[in-house]
């Protein structure tokens, strides 16, 4: 028994800590501007999709522009006749680029969500804002309180279903043990429904009024008015003992079940009545297995003769309730992570992880059923033989059967994992080009990480035009060149096989940002192949520092790799001749002495030119050069006497 | 005096000869390598080369001690490598003393070369009574790859002949393999067509085989239901 108690326990901290990394129930599925889209345009407002309806009473969308300022007009608003969609309205925005933070509450479950994306007008989305393409879903772990609080919920539901089960079919409409039992079992129930609030509460960030006048807290609101006719049946059953009485419990226990079912994942997913019925139905039947175990656990004291028809009807009765169980339970998991096939899910996300740690305990409570049902209830019924160890083994079951309903209540909290697939993963920081050769002979998938200026890893992926398998090559080569920029040559790199038609190295020859063309040479042994390329490259995530002085010109900080900082101004800002100071310092704050440095000026029509750059010290360089009105992008790419590539950029808006 | 003179003539002289010695030294990328008694300079003919032009694989050979060696004849070839792919060419003078066209030593193999990458050439052979197996691999530290001429083709990229071919060579199963499929595709709704009209034509045979039977069976009822007449009757009697 201190064994299975020590497992159960185990298991139970192992579902918290599988739970950690998690993600949220109502994900971003897609947004208007898209994550990192440039838009000619500014748009009149931002959308944003989610995979459950958001509750929009609790939901936040903010849009920041460069400076951190909130842009937005009003809150967050649902749109008619989506429900899965909120929305908040634009003024007219300057080109720069801006931050969407997000935060929404699932109307069908109540879990909360954040992530934030960038957006470029008019200029690309890079900068001191979210990496561009990037969505980066968070949300707060597995309240201990609100698994407590479910825990809570199922067990005093479960032990009242089943009290009520077994008292009007085994046993003639009695109950076996004390009645203020019930009192007790609706005591826990009801805790655990205050605890989730409080979670709930906790977790949102909100006072209990909005809570309770959100969708979220409807749903608690239903469950409570559940529970309260749930204690009316209660009171009913234990004051007036008898088939009505726990015909009423039992009724309103099972309603009780059916508005919680209402309120978990499976309100969410369609068709709706399918998925509520099987859950509730799931519910139902673990209510009369587990309940009536631990009714008949307290009610059997000794193998009279009275009692042995009790435990053969019971195994009757929980053996039909096994097998709802199983069949709901798998049907449920089935559509919670994405059907058969995406069974990998299982190992991949937390839901799936906490679901095969329900099953193992789940199998486990079934392996001690079979033993009751073929060794034990035999026994006891005909013999009056082997009690104890019935005794001992039904204790076993109702302790697993804690901790599943433990685990379920971490389960609850987690994304489902076809969710988690239906939304989009992060953004690795890479490029990828794809295209194939004239004779349509191959297809190459070109992957460079992390797609910066400096050191990158190229992965070249071969295959047929037309089967797409893996093709055979005795050799893969990339040539680079930057149009418009002779003086770099044509730097080529081999790759090497590391498995079948995937070619990987190793190199520098992005020495400047822009879009290359990339030629990829496959040669095989009797013919060879050009497929053209063009890479974009991306510019690094950095973190900008922005000190605005009256008077002054606005000084940027930009901070790179390696403790370097970058400090950059124009003076004076705006139309007209300029001076462009680019100083690169060390963490001790004395100047990085630089080898070489190259930089170039966006203007507001998007054309790249190379800016002349003066020394004026080893790490100070400064560039003349005239800027109209408008939004400029400048770029700088250095190499440190320690041969250690730096590149940065910021962008200024020149005004008069 | 005559002997500064003479000084001034040589050093000038020596100079120029220095200089011209520079001109002709081969100043694009070309493998050198001594062998035995003999300096072997090896690359494209044209460099940069590009697949689909006319090229060749040129061999400048001199003594070890710089002296052009102008009577190979054919005792020297080189089998030009690409893949698993070989071709073996005879090297030819591509100069002329009595014409006094051309560099001294200077010996080409004449070729297109179709496809863009990596050759080795194989020389083999001997020269003089000194045998030759030496291999010489395009590379960045050696000569040119082949490259491809889209990189500088200007206006319009225009396909190599080896491009085109290879399209052809996969445009004809895919063209024939959609016509294949048209025409199973057209024999499928035939078949599906004269199966629906043999069904038709043996529904329809049946449907008038049971109309006659049907129409027997409601006449032969209709006989058994007429109440027969006597005779004398008056009624009307069919039979």
């Amino acid at each position: 028994m201190r064994r299975i108690i020590v497992a159960v326990l185990g298991a139970g901290l192992l579902v918290v800590m599988a739970g950690q990394p998690a993600a949220a129930h109502a994900l971003l599925r897609r947004s208007e501007p898209a994550s990192g889209a440039l838009l000619q345009t500014a748009p009149p407002k931002v959308v944003i999709t989610f995979t459950e309806p958001p509750d929009p009473s609790l939901s936040i969308i903010h849009v920041l522009d460069e400076n951190g300022r909130d842009v937005e007009q009003g809150r967050a608003e649902p749109v008619a006749g989506a429900p899965l969609e909120l929305q908040v309205a634009l003024p007219s925005l300057p080109d720069g680029v801006y931050t969407v933070t997000w935060r929404t509450v699932s109307r069908t479950d109540g879990h909360v969500t954040g992530s934030s994306f960038a957006f470029g007008v008019g200029v690309a989305p890079t900068g001191a804002v979210a990496s561009p393409g990037t969505v980066l879903p968070s949300t707060p772990s597995p309240s201990p309180l609100a698994a407590v609080g479910r825990w809570g919920l199922y067990a005093g539901l479960a032990f009242l279903l089943g009290g009520a089960v077994l008292g009007l079919w085994v046993f003639g409409g009695g109950l076996p043990a004390s009645r203020w039992l019930l009192a007790a079992a609706w005591v826990i129930g009801a805790l655990g429904l205050v605890l989730m609030t409080i979670a709930e509460r906790s977790t949102v960030g909100v006072s209990y009024g909005t809570l309770l006048r959100s969708s979220a807290g409807e749903q608690l609101i239903r469950q409570g008015i559940g529970l309260g006719v749930v204690a009316i049946a209660v009171v009913v059953a234990a004051i007036r003992p008898g088939k009505i009485g726990l015909i009423l419990l039992g009724l309103a226990a099972a309603g009780a079940m059916l508005l919680h079912a209402q309120a978990g994942h499976a309100g969410s997913q369609s068709p709706v009545w399918f998925n509520v019925g099987v859950q509730w139905l799931h519910l139902l039947a673990v209510g009369v297995w587990v309940g009536g175990l631990a009714w008949l656990l307290l009610g059997m004291r000794s193998s009279g003769p009275s009692e042995r028809p009790a435990v053969k009807q019971f195994s009757f009765i929980a053996g039909i309730a096994l097998a709802v169980v199983a069949v709901t339970g798998v049907v449920r998991a089935i559509d919670e992570i994405g059907g058969i096939g995406a069974w990998r899910r299982l190992f991949e996300t937390s839901f799936g992880v906490a679901l095969l740690i329900k099953g193992a305990l789940f199998a486990g409570l079934v392996a001690l059923g079979a033993r009751n049902r073929y060794v034990n209830v035999p026994a006891v019924s005909q013999r009056g033989e082997r009690f104890r160890s019935l005794r001992r083994t039904v204790g076993g079951e109702v302790a697993l059967a804690v901790g599943i309903f433990g685990v379920t209540g971490v389960l609850t909290q987690l994304p489902p994992a076809a969710q988690v697939a239906a939304a989009p993963s992060p953004a690795p920081a890479q490029v990828v080009a794809t295209g194939s050769d004239f004779a349509t002979s191959a297809r190459v998938r070109l992957t460079i990480m992390p797609g910066t200026v400096g050191p990158n890893h190229f992965e070249a992926r071969i295959a047929d035009y037309d089967t797409g398998e893996p093709l055979d090559a005795m050799s893969v080569s990339l040539t680079f060149r930057l149009s418009g920029h002779a003086e770099l040559g044509s730097p080529s790199l081999d790759l090497s096989r590391t498995g079948p038609g995937v070619w990987t190295g190793e190199g520098t020859p992005l020495s400047m940002p822009g879009a290359w063309d990339v030629s990829v040479l496959i040669q095989g042994s009797a013919r060879s192949v050009v497929v053209p390329l063009e890479v974009q490259t991306r510019a690094p995530p950095q973190h900008i520092e922005v000190t605005r002085a009256p008077g002054q010109p606005t000084l940027y900080t930009i901070t790179l790799p390696g403790g370097v900082s970058l400090q950059t101004y124009i003076d004076p800002g705006t139309p007209g001749n300029n001076v462009v100071h680019f100083t690169f310092f060390q963490a001790s704050g004395d100047e990085q002495p630089i080898a070489s440095a190259t930089a170039t000026a966006t203007t507001p029509a998007g054309d790249t030119h190379d800016l002349p750059l003066i020394r004026f010290d080893p790490g100070h360089f400064v560039a003349n050069t005239r800027l109209d009105e408008g939004h400029w992008r400048f770029g700088i790419q250095a190499t440190t006497k320690e041969g250690v590539p730096l590149s940065a950029s910021f962008d200024q808006t020149i005004s008069p | 005096m005559k002997g500064k003179i003479a000084v001034c003539v040589a050093l000038t002289g020596g100079l120029a000869g220095a200089f011209v010695l520079a001109l002709s030294s081969p100043a694009f990328a070309h493998e050198e390598r001594t062998v035995g008694a003999y300096h072997f300079v090896v690359g494209w003919g044209d460099e940069p080369a590009y697949a689909g032009s006319k090229n060749s694989v040129q061999l400048i050979l001199a003594t070890e001690a710089g002296k052009p060696v102008t009577n190979l004849g054919d005792s020297l070839k080189v089998e030009v490598i690409f893949g698993q792919q070989q071709m073996e060419l005879p090297f030819e003078p591509a100069f002329d003393p009595k014409e006094g066209f051309g560099t001294l030593g200077d010996y080409r193999a004449w070729l297109i070369p179709t496809a863009p990458g990596t050759y080795t050439f194989h020389l083999f052979g001997a020269i003089g009574k000194q045998k030759v197996d030496e291999r010489f691999t395009s590379g960045p530290t050696t000569f040119d790859d082949i490259a491809d001429p889209a990189e500088v083709e200007f206006p319009t990229k225009v396909p190599t002949g080896t491009e085109l071919s290879g399209r052809l060579d996969r445009e004809i199963p895919r063209v024939n393999a959609a016509i294949a499929s048209a025409r199973s595709q057209a024999e499928d709704k035939a078949d599906s067509a004269r199966t629906l009209a043999i069904i038709g034509l043996i529904v329809g045979a049946v449907g008038l085989v049971l109309a006659v039977v049907a129409l027997i069976g409601w006449r032969a009822a209709a006989r058994r239901s007429t109440p027969a007449v006597s005779a004398g009757g008056g009624g009307e009697s069919r039979s």
